[in-house]
This record gives C-alpha cells, sequence and structure tokens, in this order.
C-alpha cells in the first residue's frame, strides 16, 4: 500500500482546471524518478475510476485510488521494473520503399528509398508538401497498397496486404453513412465475426471513450465534422490495431473543435499506448501532438529532417518553445514547398 | 401549421384543374360537339364509378398490377446483378455492358413481335415486354453506381479486413443503393408504360390497356377517358407515394442531397 509520507509531487486535476488527465499524469510521472510516489487529486469520476488506474496498470506502476466526499485521492508509484526496459524492438519499420504511378504513358516517381523506424507507442507526425506521397505511404503502411521494392515490418514481421494491426483513418469522409454511429464502430468487428453481445459493449465503450454515447443511434449525414472523426477514431480503434495511421484526419475542422480533439486524442494514446503515424500539413499541429516530427522532401519522396520534440503536454499555442519548434520545422518545409511550385509553376525539374 | 404548408404546394394545380374541367364543360356546352366523341367531365365521372362499382375497374387494375409487380421484381434483381456484374468486371462491361447501352435505344413495345413469336399470345409476352422496358435501365443504373462508389469506402472497409462477399455485401451494395433506388424509378415509369402498350396492341385476358381497348371498340368514349385517368394516377401515385420519398430519403442519409 502506498502511504502518505513518501508523496513526491502533488497534482490537481480539479475538472475545471483540467480536460486531459492523462497527459498531465503522464508528464508528472515522467518529472519523477523511480521510488518516488505522485498524488493526483480529481474530481472526474472516470478518470479516478477508468483512466487513471488503466493507465498506471498500462506503465507498470502501482496505484491505489480513495474517494472522499466526490473527491479521488489517487496515489502512484513511479517503477522503472524489468517490465519497461528502453525496448530496442521496432513496432514498424520501413526498409528502402520505392513507390511509383505508372500511366500510360509516363511513370511518377512517388517514393524513393525510404526508411522510418518507429518505437512501439511512438506518436509520429509526418509533414512535407502536398502530392510528396504521404497518403501514399499510408497506405504502404496500410497494406493497400504494394511497394516497388522495399520491406515494411510490423513487429519484425513483413506484412502481406491488409491486416486489422493498422488501420487507416482517412482524409475524406470514410464514415458508412447507410449505417448508424454504433453500427460504423462495429463494423470491423462483425467481419471479424466477434459475437453479437461483446461487439456491441465494444462499441458502447468506444463511443464513451470519444463522449460520443448519446449519439449511438444516430446517422452519420446528422453528425457535425469534429463527431464525425471521433466516430472515424472509435471505429478504428475497435479494430485494437497497434498502428493507427492518421491521414489528415483534423484539417476540415474549426480550430477550436481541432484543439479539442487534439487533446481528446493524446487521452487517447496514452490510455490505449496505440502507436500513432498522423499526417498533417499543419506543423503547428504536428508539433502540439508528436514524439517525432518527420518532414518528407518533394517528390520522389524523402525523409528530409526529423524533430524529436520532448516538450511537456499538452502543448500551448502561445508557448514560446513551441512556436520556435514550429518556426524551424516551418522553414525547413518551406525550401521543399518552393521546390514544389517552382516545378508545378515553370516547369522544372 | 405543419400540415397545411404540407399540402399548400397542391394548391394551385388543383385549382388550375378545376379550372380546365370547368372549360371543359362551358366548351361542350357553347360549341356543337358530337357527345359520343366528345365526352363531359360529368359523363366520364359516371364512367369512372360505374366501372369501380361493377368491379371491372378492380379487376382490370389487379390485372396489370399483377403483370408488373412480375415483371418489375424480375427487373430489380436481374438488373441489380446484372449492373454489379458488369460494374466489376472489365471484360463483361466491355461486351455485355455495351450491348446493354445498345439495347438501351430500342423502345421496349417493340420487342412485342418477337415476344409473340416466342411465347405465343400468352401472359409471359406481356411480361416479357415489361422486363425489357424496366430491366436495362435498372442495369445501367446499377452499373453507374457501381462504378461511382467513392474508393474510400473500400479501402476503409478493407482495412477493417471486408473482402469478398462480406465486401459485396455490406459494402458495395449499400454505396451503390441511391444508383439503384434512381435506376428502379426510372424502371418502373418504363414498366409502365411498356405495360399499357402490351395490353393495348395484344388482346387478351384484362388490364387496365385492354379495358382502354375494348372501350374503343364499344364506342364509349368516356369509359375510355376513365381509363386513361386510372392509369395516370396509378402511375402517379407509385411514382410519388413510393418512389419519390424513398429516393429523396436515402439521398439525404447517405450525404448526396
Ligand atoms: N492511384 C494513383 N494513381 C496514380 N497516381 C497517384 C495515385 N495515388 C497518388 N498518386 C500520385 O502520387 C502523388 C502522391 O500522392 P499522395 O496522395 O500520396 O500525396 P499527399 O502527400 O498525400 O498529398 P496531399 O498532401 O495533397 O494529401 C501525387 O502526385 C498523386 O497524383
Ligand atoms: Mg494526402
Amino acid at each position: 500500500m502506498l502511504s502518505d509520507e513518501k508523496i513526491t509531487k502533488s497534482l490537481n486535476l480539479k475538472k475545471e482546471l483540467c480536460s486531459c488527465p492523462l497527459v498531465n499524469t503522464n508528464e508528472a510521472l515522467k518529472s519523477l524518478e523511480s521510488g518516488q510516489v505522485l498524488e493526483v487529486i480529481t474530481d472526474h469520476p472516470p478518470a479516478a475510476k477508468e483512466l487513471i488506474p488503466r493507465f498506471c496498470e498500462f506503465q507498470h506502476c502501482p496505484v491505489s485510488v480513495v474517494e472522499d466526499a466526490g473527491l479521488w485521492r489517487i496515489l502512484i508509484k513511479k517503477e522503472m521494473g524489468p517490465s519497461l526496459p528502453e525496448t530496442t524492438e521496432l513496432r514498424l519499420e520501413l526498409k528502402d520503399i520505392s513507390k511509383g504511378f505508372t500511366s500510360t504513358d509516363s511513370k511518377l516517381d512517388v517514393l524513393r528509398g525510404l526508411n522510418i523506424a518507429v518505437r512501439p507507442g511512438e506518436f509520429i507526425c509526418l509533414v512535407g508538401p502536398s502530392g510528396c506521397g504521404k497518403s501514399t505511404l499510408l497506405n504502404l503502411i496500410a497494406g493497400l497498397e504494394t511497394p516497388e521494392s522495399g520491406d515494411i515490418c510490423v513487429d519484425g514481421r513483413p506484412i502481406k496486404g491488409p491486416g486489422s494491426d493498422r488501420v487507416v483513418i482517412f482524409q475524406e469522409r470514410a464514415l458508412f453513412p447507410w449505417l448508424n454511429v454504433l453500427k460504423n464502430v462495429e463494423f470491423g468487428l462483425k467481419i471479424k465475426r466477434v459475437d453479437k453481445k461483446e461487439r456491441r459493449e465494444r462499441a458502447r465503450d468506444l463511443l464513451r471513450m470519444v463522449h460520443l454515447s448519446r449519439f449511438e443511434n444516430s446517422y452519420i449525414h446528422e453528425l457535425s465534422g469534429g463527431m464525425k472523426q471521433r466516430v472515424a477514431l472509435a471505429r478504428a480503434l475497435a479494430m485494437e490495431p497497434k498502428i493507427l495511421l492518421m491521414d489528415e484526419p483534423f484539417t476540415a475542422l474549426d480550430a477550436q473543435t481541432r484543439h479539442l480533439l487534439h487533446l481528446e486524442l493524446q487521452e487517447i494514446w496514452l490510455a490505449t499506448g496505440k502507436t500513432i503515424i498522423f499526417v498533417t500539413h499543419n506543423v503547428r499541429e504536428a508539433v502540439s501532438l508528436a514524439d517525432r516530427v518527420i518532414i518528407m522532401s518533394a517528390r520522389p519522396a524523402r525523409i528530409k529532417k526529423e524533430y524529436q520534440i520532448d516538450l511537456t503536454r499538452p502543448r500551448r499555442d502561445g508557448d514560446r518553445v513551441v512556436s520556435q519548434v514550429t518556426e524551424q520545422i516551418m522553414t525547413e518545409l518551406k525550401s521543399e514547398i518552393d521546390k514544389v511550385a517552382r516545378e508545378e509553376l515553370y516547369g522544372e525539374a | 401549421m405543419e400540415k397545411l404548408s404540407k399540402y399548400s404546394k397542391y394548391i394551385k394545380p388543383v385549382i388550375f384543374l378545376i379550372l380546365v374541367v370547368l372549360m371543359w364543360q362551358a366548351a361542350l356546352k357553347l360549341g356543337h360537339y358530337k357527345e359520343y366523341l366528345y365526352p363531359s367531365p360529368g359523363s366520364v365521372l359516371k364512367s369512372l364509378s360505374e366501372g369501380f362499382a361493377d368491379g371491372t375497374f378492380a379487376r382490370g387494375i389487379a390485372m396489370s398490377l399483377k403483370r408488373i409487380l412480375i415483371g418489375f421484381g424480375f427487373s430489380i434483381v436481374v438488373g441489380t446483378l446484372l449492373g454489379f456484374l458488369i460494374g466489376r468486371v472489365k471484360l463483361l462491361e466491355e461486351t455485355v455492358g455495351f450491348l446493354v447501352l445498345g439495347l438501351q435505344a430500342l423502345p421496349s413495345i417493340c420487342w412485342l413481335p418477337i415476344a409473340i413469336l416466342w411465347f405465343g399470345l400468352s401472359e409471359r409476352a406481356v411480361i416479357f415486354v415489361v422486363i425489357m422496358g424496366a430491366l436495362l435501365s435498372i442495369t445501367i443504373a446499377t452499373t453507374d453506381g457501381v462504378k461511382n462508389i467513392a474508393p474510400v469506402y473500400l479501402r476503409a472497409a478493407k482495412t477493417m479486413g471486408a473482402k469478398g462477399w462480406r465486401l459485396y455485401l455490406d459494402v458495395l451494395a449499400p454505396a451503390a443503393l441511391p444508383a439503384i433506388i434512381s435506376g428502379s424509378k426510372l424502371g418502373w415509369s418504363f414498366a409502365w408504360r411498356s405495360l399499357m402498350a402490351g395490353e393495348l396492341l395484344f388482346i387478351t385476358g384484362g388490364g387496365l390497356g385492354f379495358l382502354l381497348q375494348s372501350g374503343r371498340e364499344m364506342n364509349d368514349m368516356s369509359r375510355v377517358m376513365a381509363v386513361m385517368a386510372v392509369i395516370i394516377i396509378i402511375g402517379l401515385v407509385v411514382d410519388r407515394a413510393v418512389f419519390a420519398p424513398l429516393e429523396t430519403k436515402i439521398r439525404r442519409r447517405w450525404g448526396l442531397a
């Protein structure tokens, strides 16, 4: 049992102060040393009863929860047990990937000799000029396209076609309008022949996670853009993939909704431990979400540069360091975008 | 208020129709028209009520509806399947698809001579003509629908593990449904026209087209007009009350309207 006298750090997660309990807990835990104890006070039942305990179990940290008059006191001991070594294993590995598209009279080289390695649980953002092959890359990882040369390995095994360990959340509207919200989320489970009762339960859990329980019977055309992308997220998570591939999922949303979904996505990421590859045009978005931002060059695309982002979450737009990094990446990206523009306007190769 | 606004769009057409009938009556009063060629609205109405009272219209309607349900039902089933095959198999598109497009140019009643030679003066001949009226347009609409399915639906389904017949049943079919409904709506109007033409030309047992023809033979002009009214009303009611709302609802849900 964890006891009071050992508390090293205390965190107040009362509702009005915090909309992302896991992100904050995670940050606080990061700053502790092994053996030290974090105290979390919250008035948010799901966080206290479900999210934080599950997250701690996931991180192999002992936890105790005590309720007192609508307020929960959670003690978490940071532990770097043998179960959590710095893994050298890779979740996803792209080795020397090339891909082109042949039309009747010409060939378009899209990716050439691309290498990316992703650790389990990493949050990667891919940015690059329009048309450089970001969506193509996601389709390759998803197994919807096959590379001309090179290997794609998940947990060390080469992929063969689509698989439910990698699910895509598309740029466009990809929810099925003929099904209601609940049935959309259940779709993949139905294909997997999960029995009706279980899939309903899992779909409802996920809808609760994305705050859409009240809309389970709505049809897609009745939802707002933000709600649609939340359903898409729940539908993808239902497959219990190891890797979530997200292709500009929030581009069509207004800034406020996008910000909200950023917070939600980070919570879900921490709660589920998924590896995320997130494509975006928006450098600010990339910097506020990613562990690592990868810049792709103009076509034929390679990795131009990578940035490790070790800033505390949730990252705020106005924050000085966030702006600095954003600025840096934008400059880097702009030279590639200019290259594309020159090519398109003046036909320079 | 809600009810009122729902029906208010019918006010103008109804007033106009009443005016037409009044003008028709007035024209008959003023001119010297032969009553047996130019019946009055009153006598048409009388024929209408007589036709319904003695059961001849009901029998005719039942007969025509039976034929169209068989022919149209067959067309929907076969047309949808055929449309899917043509839409998904390149070779079929270039062969059968091409033939279907060509045959669509032929008014379906032109099939009647062949139908009579093949099936004799039988029920099957009329139904064949109905099928030729509806089948092709349903096939073509389904093919178009299948070919225009947003690729992202297929990719999404595939990343969730759908393949083979599940892909057809759970994704392709519902995604193509709006096109299939529109095709069926068009197919219905072709089928109804074909059936009336068929029943008119091919004189055996019953149907509204047959009543029309027998009215002419008895020189009963008001009877002819009464049957025409029934034909119009059935065609319109099915189109407006069945297909149009279905089409609107589905297009809205599918995000197409
Ligand atoms: N199926 C295809 N057939 C032929 N060319 C294709 C195909 N898919 C993509 N391309 C081409 O490959 C290039 C890369 O496309 P892709 O969609 O991957 O770019 P992107 O980086 O995602 O662009 P954006 O940022 O605009 O979404 C584009 O020039 C596109 O025209
Ligand atoms: Mg793209």
